[in-house]
């Protein structure tokens, strides 16, 4: 099966960067196999998703979108990428524009990338994206700091899910919120790529909301992949010894 | 008649605390609860449940356009109301504080190295070689290697692990007797977590300290208290052995948040939120 995403033998380095910020890394986005990255800060998380979101051309390697190489200077291809993917970001107060009511902030991706000209239809898109994250239709009119913590990165999943993408990229999406709401959240993603076949690529240091939601796991430290394969295997028998003491070190629950 | 032993007063005892806006909107409600000498109680909140404005509240650090109300004995001195003069020399040496941003114990513009040699100056009274002694132990005692280098360097070319680390030795330096520590671990990433959770159980034990831990997470509660408060919308719903709290919280928000551990818990070894 051609993978909707992949990365193949890239290179990364920050502008005046002396060191290598990824290191020769190589993974694949299999449709219906989610994907977690999970790693310590500064280990190349959040630049592989910028690299997955064209939003960055690597040093060396290659990005492949649904099988062809990525050029960034291709504006169709890159047209056609943002439509495949969309991103959901870690903070959701401040990923959203203040200044903009909610049914503009969802409805941003189908005018930007022109996708529903029509405006009775971008309003029936923005309704059913509402209307899958469990928000009431009032909320269209209201603004982001009238909402909590998990309603608005409900509204920020609502904006990725409007245009009705392949993959959905994730960077921490629920590492600023509460347990409950957390569960709620990690509930609905989970719902969402089952039912709207999507795939999700997420960062994350949470093995839990990694575990709940991504079939594949990708284990990084200092820019490279220290382990990969099944999620469930890899955290019940981690091969090397720095995914044993990233696992050991979940505070699990003393009894 | 028998003869009445009078029990000592606890390290801190905290009695209808009560933390109000200037506005008058109560965000902590009459908690209250003792501290004895050398335990280690956790106080776990999410966000809004005024779990650290208890806790800052206990050292007389609350911000501008809050006031307490109730009372709070720390080691036999009254902390509410009392004037900044009479507070300054019960911090350090009765209850110290350590934040979950390091930064805010941290002076950006000096170095590592004067800025822990200041308390220990002031409160062991030690000067030239014997003051370099006590800053390089007390930086070896949060375990930090190449103290050589951290005591030249500015705050910002240091880790956030090596930054809450020596908010930690900075707190020590005065020998509390009460250690607070408000979410001292949630920035930091899970192995770092992990390495100052187990820094501040055997500092609190070697040195029979108190300890207040101030977190969201219950699993990283019940690795360093021994008995917790739980905490919601400004009062305690809950209190007991931490175990007890895990194993048979009665009260339905503990019970929510406890499941809810559980269940991401679970997770890791089926895949799903069962």
């Amino acid at each position: 099966m051609t993978a909707l995403l992949e990365l193949d033998g890239v290179d990364y380095r920050y502008r005046r960067g002396a060191d290598l910020a990824l290191k020769d890394i190589s993974l694949q986005v299999q449709p219906g196999r989610s994907l977690g990255i999970v790693g310590e800060s500064g280990s190349g998380k959040s630049t592989i998703l910028s690299l997955l979101l064209g939003l960055t051309a690597p040093t060396a390697g290659v990005v492949r979108v649904q099988g062809t190489a990525l050029n960034r200077r291709d504006r169709p291809q890159l047209r056609a990428l943002r439509r495949l993917v969309q991103p959901v970001f870690q903070d959701p107060y401040s990923s959203l524009d203040p200044r903009q009511r909610v049914d503009r902030i969802i409805g941003e991706p189908l005018r930007s990338l022109r996708i529903e000209p029509s405006a009775g239809r971008r309003e029936e898109a923005v309704r059913g994206a509402l209307a899958d994250v469990g928000l009431d239709v009032a909320a269209l009119h209201r603004y982001p700091h009238q909402f909590s913590g998990g309603q608005r990165q409900r509204i920020a999943i609502a904006r990725a899910l409007v245009s009705s993408p392949r993959v959905l990229v994730a960077d921490e999406p629920v590492s600023a919120l509460d347990v409950s709401t957390r569960i709620e959240v990690i509930e609905l993603l989970d719902n969402l790529a089952r039912t709207r076949d999507m795939t999700i690529v997420m960062v994350s240091h949470d093995f839990s909301a990694v575990a709940a939601l991504c079939a594949e796991i990708v284990v990084l430290r200092d820019g490279a992949v220290v382990e990969a394969g099944p999620t469930l295997e890899v955290i019940a028998a981690p091969r090397e010894d720095y995914t044993r003491r990233l696992v050991e070190a979940i505070p699990r629950v003393r009894r | 008649m028998p003869e009445e032993s009078r029990a000592p007063e606890p390290l801190l005892t905290v009695e209808g605390l009560t933390v109000s806006t200037t506005a008058g909107t109560a965000l902590v409600r009459d908690v209250s609860f003792t501290v004895e000498a050398g335990t280690h109680l956790g106080v776990i909140g999410e966000s809004g449940s005024g779990k650290s404005l208890t806790a800052t509240a206990i050292v007389g650090l609350l911000g501008r356009g809050l006031k307490s109300s109730g009372s709070i004995r720390l080691a036999g001195h009254q902390v509410i109301g009392a004037s900044d003069r009479q507070l300054v020399p019960l911090r350090g040496r009765y209850a110290a504080i350590v934040f979950q941003d390091p930064s805010r114990s941290l002076d950006p513009l000096s170095r590592i190295g004067p800025q822990v040699s200041e308390p220990l100056r002031r409160f062991q009274h030690v000067t030239g070689k014997a003051l370099r002694d006590a800053v390089f132990s007390a930086l070896d005692e949060v375990v930090l290697t190449d103290v050589e280098r951290i005591v030249r360097s500015y705050p910002h070319e240091l880790s956030g692990g090596q930054r809450q680390r020596i908010a930690i030795a900075l707190a020590l330096a005065c020998r509390p007797k009460l250690l607070i520590a408000d979410e001292p671990t949630t920035a930091l990433d899970v192995t770092v977590q992990a390495e100052v959770i187990e820094l501040l159980r055997k500092l609190s034990d070697e040195r029979g300290m108190a300890l207040i831990f101030v977190s969201h997470d219950v699993g990283v509660v019940s690795r360093v208290a021994d008995s917790a408060l739980v905490m919601q919308r400004g009062v305690v719903v809950e209190r007991g052995p931490i175990s007890q709290i895990i194993s048979a919280p009665t009260d339905p928000y503990t019970r929510g948040l406890v499941h809810g551990v559980q269940r991401l818990e679970a997770a890791l070894s089926t895949g799903r939120l069962t």
